[in-house]
């Protein structure tokens, strides 16, 4: 079967216009292939090659920048490849939001010296390519674009998991993130396969179109119901929402502080992106406003306020600060879930602004505890006490950080919860007023269930800022094990990668850091023209 | 007459034994292979789709699921030779490493059978000693 | 009962029962075969589909390709006492439970499908259509242009990852490194079982 001229000139056309819009993605694919070839050359193999795969990304953004008017203006944005992924405002926040995190996670590789000279091209290669991934996912609008970004995005992050070879917590971390990851994936790829052959095709246009014939009826059959909620499921887990969030904490223990900010920022955002567009999409296309809030958007509010509570109580019990940010990423989840489940624009701006102000805040904190670590060799509270003392920079950035997360005025923390809260409010008097008080009572409870989460939060917050700023620095020599196996963790020797000592990371962490504070002060105190930026982006979002 | 419905089903028994087989098992390559096994459920769900409307829509798909499973297969099996090297075990319940604080690891309550000895010959090592072929190897690559 | 009809039941018998041999086969490489005989069973149900395509990929790539590294990662990994795996009846009962309610419950959803479309008979597109659709020409159907590119960079990516993880680090302390190993060795629990 010859192409005939038509296709061709056709092809052409549409190639033009979409690989335009596509390039951010395209020059982190031909990075990639870069790194590769440069690795044949020996004057690379003592250049740490982190900086060389920044450039490509900045001008990725700068490209990005360029169609943003395009983007806003309505003259770009519509489905782009067949329909296979839609490039409009939401995506192209998402986008620029991981693609900035992408910058400045190679930054704080470089400087932390997580990949040394020799692997610096292995590390930037698995975060592109796990970036890569995530733009997908926050741009798919076709079932089989969900499964490759998910993919896509999590198979570099088993990768980055085990990153640090020699260390036995790093190999388990990423051999318990890549057997749940295979289970999950697919779980959710057979209700992909179940939705598909119930409506017809993986477009999320079909999807919408059935679900608007079953709202007609006011009933979910069993294959839709049993496809949406496996679905659901893959994206619980990306998202590590309660009761999929088991392998959060050992995989954050295990892997590098770099690494699990990586997995925390990037992976939540290009998740949640998915997620609201997802689930708006369907929404959207149901004539009855209340059909998929009462049977999806109940399912979403239980796992919100479940994931919520959970991550937080289970955080206040830790010592190891990278496995209570685990928790706190898990509580932070259930946030952004609390915002999705309104099912309105107002949600899906609020979960925008909300993992805006996340990316800088929670890169900030695992950035200090890759600053601890790399000052003390350990990443428990006891290695944290006296941080003050010895270094006053890391003690102030790490106490916006954790204030940020907490949500307290004036830092961004404080008015991504605020977004939240408003929203879910407004979704309450809402639904009161459509006459579904179930649906009302629901939210109010959802938002008390947040309220006092934020309370439980600032336990284990403020235990940390305590040890930091109020307790003396400990004897940091190497303690014998307390029980047998018990001290087996904290006695394993650092590997070699990984830079130990007073002078590791030095001015240019601790630069990193202050900046990142700053971005996260200055974020709260102007919250207008990120507000009106996530408001304009979801826009574009079918949905009321 | 075979409907969709037969095909669904070879699927749904593919993706269920797959699923428990994750479960269950407690070597690392046999919860893997599991969940290939999964992975062919969906593929045969798809492809009796595509059939079904005689779109291209389902063999597509499942010519990308093959590929990506493919990916991750091999992602695995390196990390699983590597974590075999390291502990000469791909026990599941080996690794417990890190947990929750103040939770025992998981043993099993009763002790399971001990198994047969090995009975095969043992061979002298060949060779130098691993350390001195190593040094060894460095002086050569210098030089 | 024509041929169709007995070919399908032949496959889906044996993809079937090599299935529980491998979700229930008590050694990791009759496990690793039993998988074998799944998937060619499985791409004997995409030729019968008509989709000659994958069933031949199905057969190269996975049953020709991957099960053989599979089956090779076992055999190197398969020795010590955890080469027969270890399950307790109460984990037959459990998994056995949960394996029936699972299909019960799938197979009901599947049950609910009211066919709708073409009949089951219309053939497959061949593999031109596919190929060009891989290639980005929209011929009343989707173009794949997309995935196809992005796959292969992801192909690229995994590549690298597995050469990243099962390459030895390059040490500077050769020394220091030996008797790093040695203790982890040691404080590993299984060690304990492996040499009489």
């Amino acid at each position: 079967m010859p192409v005939s001229a038509e296709q061709y000139t056709s092809l052409r056309a549409v190639l033009g216009d979409h690989l335009m819009l596509f390039a951010p993605e395209v020059i982190v694919a031909g990075t990639v292939c870069v790194l590769l070839l440069l690795r044949l050359f020996k004057a690379f193999d003592k250049l740490h090659l982190n900086p060389v795969a920044a450039g490509p990304l900045v001008v990725a953004l700068f490209l990005l920048g360029t169609q943003w008017s395009a983007y806003f203006d309505g003259s770009a944005g519509a489905t782009a490849f067949s329909g296979l992924i839609r490039l409009d405002p939401f995506a192209a926040f998402l986008r620029g939001l991981l693609l900035v995190f992408a910058l400045l996670a190679l930054v704080l590789g470089r400087i932390t010296g997580l990949p040394d000279a020799a692997d610096s091209a292995d590390y930037a290669t698995l975060l592109l390519g796990g970036t890569l991934g995530m733009m997908l996912m926050a741009s798919a609008n076709h079932l089989l674009m969900v499964f490759l970004g998910m993919e896509m995005a999590s198979l570099p992050c088993y990768a980055l998991a085990g990153f640090l070879k020699g260390r036995r917590a790093g190999s388990e971390a990423a051999l318990k993130y890549v057997l749940y990851g295979a289970a999950a994936s697919g779980v959710a790829l057979y209700g992909i396969s179940l939705l598909t052959i119930k409506f017809g095709g993986g477009s999320f246009e079909a999807v919408a179109k059935g679900y608007a014939d079953l709202a007609r009826t006011s009933s979910l059959d069993a294959i839709t119901a049993a496809g949406t909620l496996m679905l659901l499921v893959g994206f619980a887990f990306k998202l590590s929402a309660v009761p999929f969030h088991f392998w959060c904490p050992d995989v954050f223990e295990g892997a590098a502080a770099e690494v699990g900010a990586f997995l925390s920022v990037a992976s939540k955002a290009a998740a949640v992106g998915l997620t609201v567009r997802f689930l708006m999409t369907v929404h959207g296309a149901c004539a009855d406003v209340t059909f998929v809030p009462k049977t999806v958007g109940v399912g979403v509010m239980v796992v919100a306020a479940l994931t919520a509570t959970l991550g937080n109580l289970a955080a206040l019990a830790q010592t190891n600060l990278k496995r209570m940010l685990a928790y706190s990423t898990i509580a932070h989840a259930g946030y952004m879930l609390m915002a999705v489940a309104t099912f309105t624009s107002d949600g899906a701006a609020a979960a925008l602004f909300y993992l805006a102000g996340y990316l800088p805040t929670n890169l900030g904190a695992f950035a200090a505890v890759a600053a601890v670590r790399t000052a003390t060799g350990g990443e428990t509270l006891d290695h944290c006490r006296g941080l003050a003392k010895r270094s006053p920079a890391t003690a102030v950035a790490l106490t916006v950080f954790l204030l940020s997360l907490l949500g307290l005025p004036p830092l961004v923390g404080f008015a991504g919860k605020f977004q939240v809260f408003e929203s879910v409010y407004s979704a309450g008097q809402s639904f009161g007023r459509l006459g579904s008080t179930t649906l009302e009572g629901g939210f109010y409870a959802l938002l008390a269930v947040g309220v006092v989460n934020t309370v439980v939060s600032a336990g284990y917050y403020l235990r940390v800022l305590k040890a930091a700023v109020l307790d003396d620095s400990p004897d940091l020599t190497p303690r014998p094990p307390l029980q047998s196996g018990e001290g087996e963790k904290n006695q394993n020797p650092l590997p070699s990668p990984l830079r130990v000592g007073e002078g590791a990371g030095g001015w240019g962490l601790t630069a990193f850091l202050l900046l990142l504070a700053v971005a996260v002060l200055v974020l709260g105190l102007a919250w207008n023209p990120l507000l009106a930026l996530t408001s304009k982006a979801v826009e574009s979002l079918p949905g009321r | 007459m075979i409907s969709l419905w037969h095909f669904l089903g070879v699927g749904a028994i593919l993706f269920g034994l797959g699923l428990v087989g994750f479960l269950t098992r407690r070597n690392l390559i046999t919860m893997f292979l599991s969940a290939e096994m999964m992975l062919q459920g969906v593929v045969i769900n798809l492809l009796a789709f595509g059939s079904h409307h005689g779109s291209l829509g389902g063999q597509a798909f499942g010519l990308f699921i093959v590929t990506v499973a493919a990916c991750e297969a091999g992602l695995a099996l390196a990390l699983f030779l590597m974590l075999y090297k390291r502990g000469r075990s791909l026990d599941s319940g080996d690794w417990q490493t890190v947990r929750e604080v103040g939770v025992p690891p998981a043993v099993d309550t009763v002790p399971l059978p001990a198994p047969p000895p090995d009975d095969h010959p043992t061979l002298p090592v060949p060779g130098r000693l691993p350390e001195q072929a190593e040094v060894r190897f460095q002086e050569v690559t210098r030089a | 009962m024509n041929l169709t009809v007995v070919l399908f039941a032949m496959l889906a018998a044996v993809t079937a029962a090599s299935a529980v041999g491998v979700a229930a086969s008590r050694s990791v490489v009759r496990a690793a075969v039993w998988l074998l005989f799944t998937l060619i069973g499985v791409a004997g149900v995409y030729f019968l589909l008509g989709a000659e395509f994958l069933g031949a990929a199905q057969l190269i790539v996975y049953v020709g390709g991957t099960m053989v590294l599979m089956v090779f990662g076992v055999m190197i990994t398969n020795q010590g006492p955890f080469a027969v795996l270890r399950t307790k009846p109460v984990e037959w009962a459990v998994g056995g439970v949960l394996a029936g309610g699972l299909f019960v419950l799938l197979a009901t959803a599947s049950l609910n499908f009211v066919s709708s479309g073409k009949t089951p008979d219309d053939p497959l597109p061949g593999i031109s259509p596919i190929g060009l659709s891989f290639l980005g020409v929209e011929d009343g159907g989707k173009s794949y242009l997309l995935p196809f590119e992005v796959v292969s960079v992801h192909l690229l990516v995994v590549l690298v990852a597995a050469a990243y993880l099962a390459r030895a680090k390059r040490r500077v302390n050769q020394v220091a490194s030996g008797k790093e190993q040695g203790t982890n060795k040691e404080d590993t629990r299984q060690e304990q079982g492996v040499t009489p």
